[in-house]
């Protein structure tokens, strides 16, 4: 590709659940810097995947080689547990990492400092997101890991969402990968597009995911491609 | 007059363990409410019995019987739990049940020693020796220091396990450890509270201070007031007016729930 070098090696890593492969032979490469969206339809295998990546599962074969010093992770739903927690919000940021400098800087980057002192259980979804994010952001990461992230944000909030991780991206140099069912999201934001649905259908641009017939691919139909104004 | 109560070596003893526990038990409290775990006080509380009767049956440390007994059982849960072998409930319905078995039978087994197996069922002021005092103090130093300074991995842990494997916390290695010291402070709390009404002082204070809806460190450190008030109120009231210590501590917290309600604008 060019000199970057891979961050993340993921090797012809299998997952089994049952008699159902839900990761079937997956080899890719993050590199450094990059912006990759992963797409795929439900059930594909897209958090199976980051569960792998981050260590979280074991796959029944394949390697993952993780060439980053930290990695921060934001999960997908936000468990009752902590809509219940009794934790303000900046306990929560405090908590992803050792240096209260980092989780000040996380919070200002998140536009969350007017919220610390706010129970994390009353805020708004977008509001919990941008919690979680500075929490990983405190962890001062060199990988940036998004599942759904904007799942239960108002589409007004989304866009505001994806625009500041393009520029924790570009202007921060931090590495993201994020999992979206959203190809719009995908195709508008990411520099590089992993489509899945268990097998690694391709590996490209946005440009390219939206221009062939990948997308029929993963989702086993046409796909019409509506243009949201960004 | 109403100073009488320290006259007695044994209400000085009493007052001074209860303190300690009343510290204690809500510090490692928050973390078991937060996690869904409240039973799990209440259940190596019955477990602590298998160790009392042990004790009392061979005419030696009750106390150290339960503390070994309760920490056994602490990491055979920690154990069926994290390796999901066993879903965490039905874990301390199994624990809970399988030890007032076992314990019922050593009882049966040594006939003559209900008087004393009494005042660990429902807390006993008298009974508090200084040998206990020595402990509760050995222990609770040693549990203030093991939170203090494992704060921010038991927060994580309990705020979202995963969360916390990701950031490289041992997640096992704490959740275990957090599992030891609700043993420690369950043994260290039969002697005032009784074995039957240990899971009230661990848990209530707790859910009293989070109708607050505070940060976590506040929220801990209301439970610890609450805590405190209820068992040095709760000594002095019992000593006074004659009752029961546990069931007068168990009521004041109730008391201080029912209040603490009010506070609570959701």
């Amino acid at each position: 590709m060019n000199d970057k070098k891979p961050i993340i090696s993921v090797r012809d890593v299998n997952v089994i659940y049952g008699d159902q492969k839900v990761l079937d032979g997956i080899s890719f490469d993050v590199m450094e810097g990059d912006y990759l969206g992963i797409i795929g339809p439900n059930g594909g295998g897209k958090t199976t995947l980051l569960r792998v990546i981050l260590g979280l599962l074991k796959p029944d074969s394949g390697s993952v080689e993780i060439n980053a010093g930290r990695i921060g992770y934001v999960p997908q739903r936000i468990s009752q547990r902590e809509m219940n927690f009794p934790a303000t919000v900046e306990e929560v940021v405090r908590s992803g990492g050792r240096y209260g400098v980092a989780a000040d800087q996380a919070m200002e980057m998140t536009d969350i400092v007017s919220l610390k002192k706010r129970i994390i259980g009353e805020l708004s979804g977008g509001q919990r997101q941008r919690v979680f994010i500075a929490r990983a952001l405190a962890l001062q990461p060199d990988v940036l890991i998004l599942d759904e992230p904007a799942v239960g944000v108002d589409i007004a909030s989304q866009e505001k969402f994806y625009e500041f991780v393009a520029e924790l991206n570009k202007k921060h140099k931090l590495t993201i990968l994020f999992v979206s069912h959203d190809i719009d999201v995908v195709a508008h934001e990411a520099t590089a597009v992993l489509c899945l649905n268990n097998t690694l259908i391709c590996h490209t641009t946005p440009e390219e995911a939206i221009t062939t017939d990948y997308l029929e691919k993963i989702y086993g139909r046409k796909v019409k491609f509506i243009l949201h104004g960004h | 007059m109403f100073l009488d109560i320290f006259q007695f070596d044994f209400m000085i003893r009493a007052m001074v363990v209860g303190a300690i526990i009343a510290v204690i038990a809500p510090i490692i409290g928050i973390f078991l409410v937060v996690r869904n775990y409240s039973q799990l006080a209440d259940t190596l509380a019955h477990v602590s019995l298998v160790g009392i009767a042990i004790g009392v049956l061979t005419h030696s440390s009750p106390i150290l019987f339960a503390l070994g007994v309760t920490i056994i059982s602490a990491l055979g849960i920690e154990y069926l739990r994290s390796t999901h072998k066993i879903y965490g409930e039905s874990v301390l319905a199994i624990f809970l049940s399988g030890s007032l078995g076992i314990a019922t039978l050593i009882i049966s087994a040594g006939r003559g020693f209900s008087v004393d197996l009494f005042g660990f069922l429902f807390g006993s002021l008298t009974t508090v020796t200084t040998a206990d005092l020595i402990m509760a103090i050995g222990l609770g130093i040693l549990v203030l220091i093991l939170v203090g300074g494992f704060y921010r991995e038991l927060f994580m842990i309990s705020l979202d396990e995963e969360l916390a494997r990701v950031g490289g916390i041992r997640t096992r290695l704490f959740s275990t450890l957090l599992i030891v010291l609700s043993a420690v402070a369950v043994t260290l709390s039969m002697r005032i509270i009784g074995v039957l009404l240990i899971g009230s002082l661990i848990v209530i204070p707790v859910i009293s201070a989070m109708q607050f809806r505070k940060g976590f460190l506040h929220t801990m450190l209301l439970a610890v007031l609450f805590s405190f008030v209820s068992v040095v109120l709760g000594i002095f009231l019992s000593y006074y007016a004659d009752l029961a210590s546990g069931g007068t501590i168990v009521l004041i917290t109730l008391v201080l729930f029912l209040t603490s309600l009010f506070f609570n604008k959701k």
